[in-house]
């Protein structure tokens, strides 16, 4: 049995090439996985690996995405998915009645969804201070708004996805090697 | 009946999200509507549309007439010999007068403001033009980015 950190750095290498590879892959718009796993490394290591995971995707997506470079939205990209990870690990699993542990965990999804795209919609709102001359407050309301559709679908679905996946992803990768004590 | 203090609190969070999501909703589809309110309400508008082909050769239609509610893709279509395929992001131009996207080459679609040339923020099939703008086809390299603008 290979030692217990062993096992550990092997599921966290696994849960990056996997977000990555599932990032590259083409999907229906308004559906991403990113956060979902990034949440859920987050309960399984703990805050500060959760945080790592989610900026180390974002980063490297950021680059590779097929969708060309983030560009200046990438540190918010990075920040807004390292509090998804940090969130994961300050949530943790309870003790609880299943049923509501899975509607915590849908709760947290629209939450931590909401989070995110209010401050990645503040990168649009740097580009639209510097191409533009709205005045600061003027381009934060405008990103915001201007972002609301989109912000609304990934909350849906990552509300879903978080509501269903997460309780059984964990579990799953805990049964494998235990987590954080 | 006692309410637990961690669905409550989870509880107030729910409503939290539903009450922030559906405000700036509202205030997306306000905006959308009284964008589109405001171009669309006339029946014959003018526009100017250049065409850039990459190689200096620029073609303006300008003060061209359409009508209220065209899209750009409508207007280019009146203008010029335009190929292109649609899917769920929207129309993506694949040539212009026979002028063929070859990667790195494409034709992106720009607008004219107050604020100097912007490139346009959905596809041309999705943006309903308003009286007195300025719109431009730009064929370019678009391994670079951001975007080269209009010259």
């Amino acid at each position: 049995m290979p030692p217990r950190k062993t096992q550990q750095i092997a599921v966290f290498s696994v849960l990056v090439a996997v977000c990555l590879a599932i990032q590259i892959l083409p999907r229906p718009l308004g559906v991403e996985f990113t956060s979902f796993l990034t949440f859920s490394t987050g309960i399984i290591f703990g805050s500060f690996l959760g945080a790592s995971f989610g900026v180390a995707v974002m980063i490297i997506n950021g680059f590779l995405s097929p969708w060309g470079l983030a560009g200046i939205n990438l540190p918010f990209q990075m920040l807004g998915m390292g509090i998804i990870g940090a969130g994961g690990g300050l949530y943790k699993m309870t003790n609880g009645s299943n049923v509501r542990f899975f509607g915590e965990t849908a709760v947290m999804g629209a939450f931590l969804t909401l989070i995110y795209y209010m401050i990645t919609n503040m990168g649009f709102a740097i580009n639209l201070m510097l191409f533009t001359q709205f005045s600061p407050l003027d381009a934060i309301i405008i990103s915001q708004i201007s972002g609301a559709f989109v912000t609304l679908m990934y909350i849906i679905s990552n509300t879903i996805l978080f509501g269903f996946g997460v309780v059984p992803l964990v579990s799953a990768i805990r049964k494998l090697y235990g987590g954080e004590k | 009946m006692a309410v637990n203090k961690r669905t409550f609190t989870f509880t107030i969070l729910g409503l939290l999200v539903w009450a922030l999501i559906s405000s700036l909703v509202a205030a997306y589809y306000y905006n959308a509507y009284n964008d589109l309110f405001q171009k669309a309400h006339k029946s014959i508008i003018y526009i100017n549309l250049g065409i850039n082909y990459g190689n200096s050769t620029v073609q303006w239609f300008n003060y061209t007439e359409a009508r209220g509610g065209d899209t750009l893709l409508d207007a280019t279509i009146t203008m010029a010999e335009v190929n292109y395929t649609t899917s769920s992001f929207g129309a993506l131009i694949n040539s212009i007068n026979n002028v063929n996207n070859t990667s790195p080459n494409a034709w992106i679609w720009w607008m004219h403001s107050q604020f100097g040339w912007s490139e346009g923020p959905v596809a041309c099939d999705k943006y309903v033009l308003g009286d007195n703008e300025t719109l431009y086809w730009y064929y370019e390299d678009t391994s670079k980015w951001p975007y080269p603008t209009p010259p």
